[in-house]
């Protein structure tokens, strides 16, 4: 993807150039506000990194002003501003995800890449029935089924299969997992996701013998198609 | 309606040092009043008796001269009749009592001096023929026996002022002389000083009472709004200032004060905010370029990577000690408390249970769940949620596998009980202060902080946390509750 990294610690951004480069992507490296905006506006980008405390013009003000000129394209906020207050302030303004400073690579990573799908998803409809592999979700019922078995799943179960499989093919971290399912932004304790994931894997793999969720290990889990 | 908003605010009223100050002013009035009322009753009277007695004297002594020197009893008679000026009146009686001049009875000549008699035993009852000479044929028995008929009728009336005369009588060469003026001006004062006076101080009391309610009133009113000043600013709110348009008297003054201090306490915070964000943002962007460094190396494939592994954990352990810490401290602040929203109890305990139980049965413990007439509150729903959390959390590790924990709610409180060992009470205290830990648990893994995090949390919701023991023996089991009774809907 073509990415926009927005950030003023030289270390920090240099860092990120690296591995997200050698994840495939391509990415420019600005590190004043005021460039962000010219660069945003004139070229496209799949997804912009911005950092809030930024020379020039602040990431909010860059993000509201892109809006404003009706540049729609997705942005995550990267920021050492990690209030509950600064992260609604980042959101409303029309942001699209917000990752505190520190972060693990492979999380900036994940949902980069889960901002990137979004923007084709948006175009279809928006669906009633999610299907991966031999596994169906219809979303109105809030039912599920595999190979034509009714699987009896809670409401936390139901809304960890369909993060997954919004996101086919995709890793989700334990923190999006956690945003997403539970609308959570800390970890209570460290085993919430990994106990829901194991009773959900007992109901949807287990009687079948096979995986449909995969672990990867140092990054999340993943859904395969 | 204000006759009810007065009763209800009167029982306060009289607590107020304002109304207080009005009441002994009031007293001290009518209690100067009454000294200079006594005084004054006793110095006029006792000056006009003087006069009265003075004037006597003056008529006995010119009227003696007078007998003296004319030795004829006519030049009593012009001073018969009662005087148009002084109202004295002239009596005389010879020695041998054969003679009686003017209306006065016979035994008023029995005694030489000065004496009060009251009207009735003073003069003759006279609807007779008025002849001097006459009188004087009347035999002195029958006054008596006429007297002392009319002072059994009249003994009530004796004692009244009014109907009194100063007699002076002395004694002259053909007789005594009696001198006598009336009392009723005196009388008059005596009666009217002390009416007056009463009617005076009723009006000052009723004044100052009246005054000292309505001043009372008043400057309740305005401590009533800087009560109410105050406690929005201990609430959170900085930014109240009570501005009172020019400083007339101390509770202006006072206001002055408080809209200075809060003023300097509000640049205080503002400082104290900017000071954590730039702190916040020192302190993450060295921590975040720690762990980007750390990560990159163990990605190399370094033979090493299980150490920066191990660094990377220690470094994701200080970013979730600073991030409770500063969520701690927000709460504190009280930022959040404008943004809470109606929760019912029983829906959060429904969502813990959801969350908590897959973790805890993982683990290898039972979560056993008690829910008795769950109340609703007004809160933050996921800072509770993240209380309870930690309080599963750390009964999980203080409840040997197999057994059970127990999450009860019971009207507005929250409650998890565990199988350990408990805390004595006097850790009890300490405990929930951030950092703190039992000597025996400073090698496990946690923050220290999980305790002080619910602490927070119930402060923000004005709740209570509550430590005890489940046993009467060991092991006792700690009880953790947190009562939201402060913020009932």
């Amino acid at each position: 993807m073509k990415l926009l990294l927005l950030e003023d610690d030289k270390d920090l951004a240099c860092w990120l150039v690296e591995g997200l480069e050698a994840s495939g992507h391509v990415i420019d490296h600005v590190e004043d506000g005021r460039q962000a905006l010219s660069c945003a506006t004139l070229y496209d980008y799949d997804v912009l990194i911005l950092d809030r405390m930024v020379p020039g013009l602040d990431g909010v003000s860059v993000l509201k002003a892109l809006r404003a000129a009706k540049v729609m394209t997705p942005v995550l906020f990267l920021s050492a501003m990690g209030d509950v207050d600064d992260r609604v302030t980042g959101l409303e303004a029309g942001g699209d995800d917000y990752l505190v400073k520190p972060f693990a690579f492979s999380e900036l990573q994940a949902r980069v890449a889960a901002l990137g799908r979004r923007v084709q998803s948006i175009e279809e409809s928006e669906p009633t029935v999610l299907t991966g592999r031999d596994i169906q979700l219809n979303l109105l019922q809030q039912s599920c089924t595999r190979q034509g078995v009714m699987i009896n799943l809670n409401t936390k179960e139901f809304r960890l299969l369909e993060a997954f499989m919004r996101n086919k093919n995709r890793i989700m971290t334990k923190n999006m997992l956690l945003e997403r399912v539970w609308n959570m932004n800390f970890d209570p304790t460290t085993s919430v996701v990994e106990s829901h994931l194991s009773r959900l894997r007992s109901k949807i793999e287990k009687p079948f013998a096979d995986t449909l969720i995969t672990t990867v290990r140092g990054a999340g889990y993943r859904f395969d198609d | 309606m204000l006759g009810i908003d007065l009763m209800i605010k009167i029982p306060r009223l009289l607590r107020m040092s304002a109304v207080k100050q009005a009441l002994a002013l009031a007293a001290i009035f009518i209690l100067i009043l009454l000294l200079a009322g006594v005084v004054m009753q006793l110095v006029v009277q006792s000056n006009l008796e003087r006069e009265i007695e003075n004037d006597l004297s003056k008529t006995a002594v010119v009227l003696s001269e007078k007998l003296t020197a004319s030795k004829e009893l006519s030049v009593l008679t012009p001073y018969l009749e009662s005087n148009r000026f002084t109202g004295q009146i002239v009596g005389f009686m010879s020695n041998d009592a054969s003679v009686l001049l003017g209306e006065f009875k016979a035994d008023v000549f029995d005694k030489v001096g000065i004496r009060d008699i009251s009207e009735y035993r003073l003069f003759y009852d006279v609807d007779e023929e008025n002849s001097n000479l006459e009188h004087s044929e009347r035999r002195v028995e029958d006054d008596f026996e006429y007297l002392e008929g009319l002072d059994e009728e009249l003994n009530e009336e004796t004692d009244d002022q009014q109907y009194y005369w100063r007699v002076l009588v002395v004694s002259v060469n053909a007789g005594y002389l009696a001198v006598a003026a009336p009392l009723d001006e005196i009388s008059l004062i005596e009666g009217t000083l002390p009416f007056s006076l009463m009617i005076t101080g009723t009006l000052m009391a009723v004044i100052t009472l009246v005054g000292g309610l309505l001043f009372g009133l008043v400057s309740q009113r305005r401590m009533l709004r800087i009560e109410k000043g105050l406690n929005q600013i201990a609430g959170g709110d900085l930014s109240v200032r009570f501005a009172p348009v020019s400083p007339k008297d101390d509770f202006d003054q006072l206001m002055l004060n408080i809209d200075d201090t809060t003023a300097r306490l509000e640049q205080l915070m503002g400082e104290v905010k900017s000071l954590s964000v730039n702190l916040a943002h020192e302190l993450r962007t060295p921590l975040a370029r720690l762990r980007a460094s750390l990560e990159r190396e163990m990605l190399k494939g370094n033979t090493e990577a299980s150490a920066f592994e191990m660094a990377l954990v220690e470094v994701d352990r200080i970013e979730a000690i600073f991030d409770t810490v500063m969520r701690i401290a927000g709460m504190s602040a009280g930022k959040s408390r404008h943004s809470f929203t109606t929760l019912s109890l029983a829906d959060l305990s429904t969502e813990i249970v959801e969350i908590f139980q897959p973790v805890i049965e993982e683990s290898g413990r039972e979560l056993l769940v008690e829910i008795e007439v769950p109340s609703n509150i007004k809160g933050d729903a996921s800072a509770i949620i993240q209380a309870v959390g930690n309080l599963l959390q750390n009964a999980m590790v203080h409840t040997p596998q197999g057994l059970g924990i127990c999450l009860t709610v019971r009207g507005a409180m929250i409650a998890v009980a565990d199988q350990g060992t408990g805390i004595a009470e006097s850790e009890r205290e300490k405990v929930l202060q951030p950092m703190y830990r039992l000597e025996r648990s400073r090698t496990t893994a946690g923050t220290g902080l999980g305790l002080a995090f619910v602490n927070a949390v119930a402060d923000l919701h004005r709740a209570e946390v509550r430590l005890n023991h489940r046993y009467a023996k060991p092991p006792y089991g700690l009880v953790v509750s947190i009562d939201f009774s402060g913020n009932l809907l």
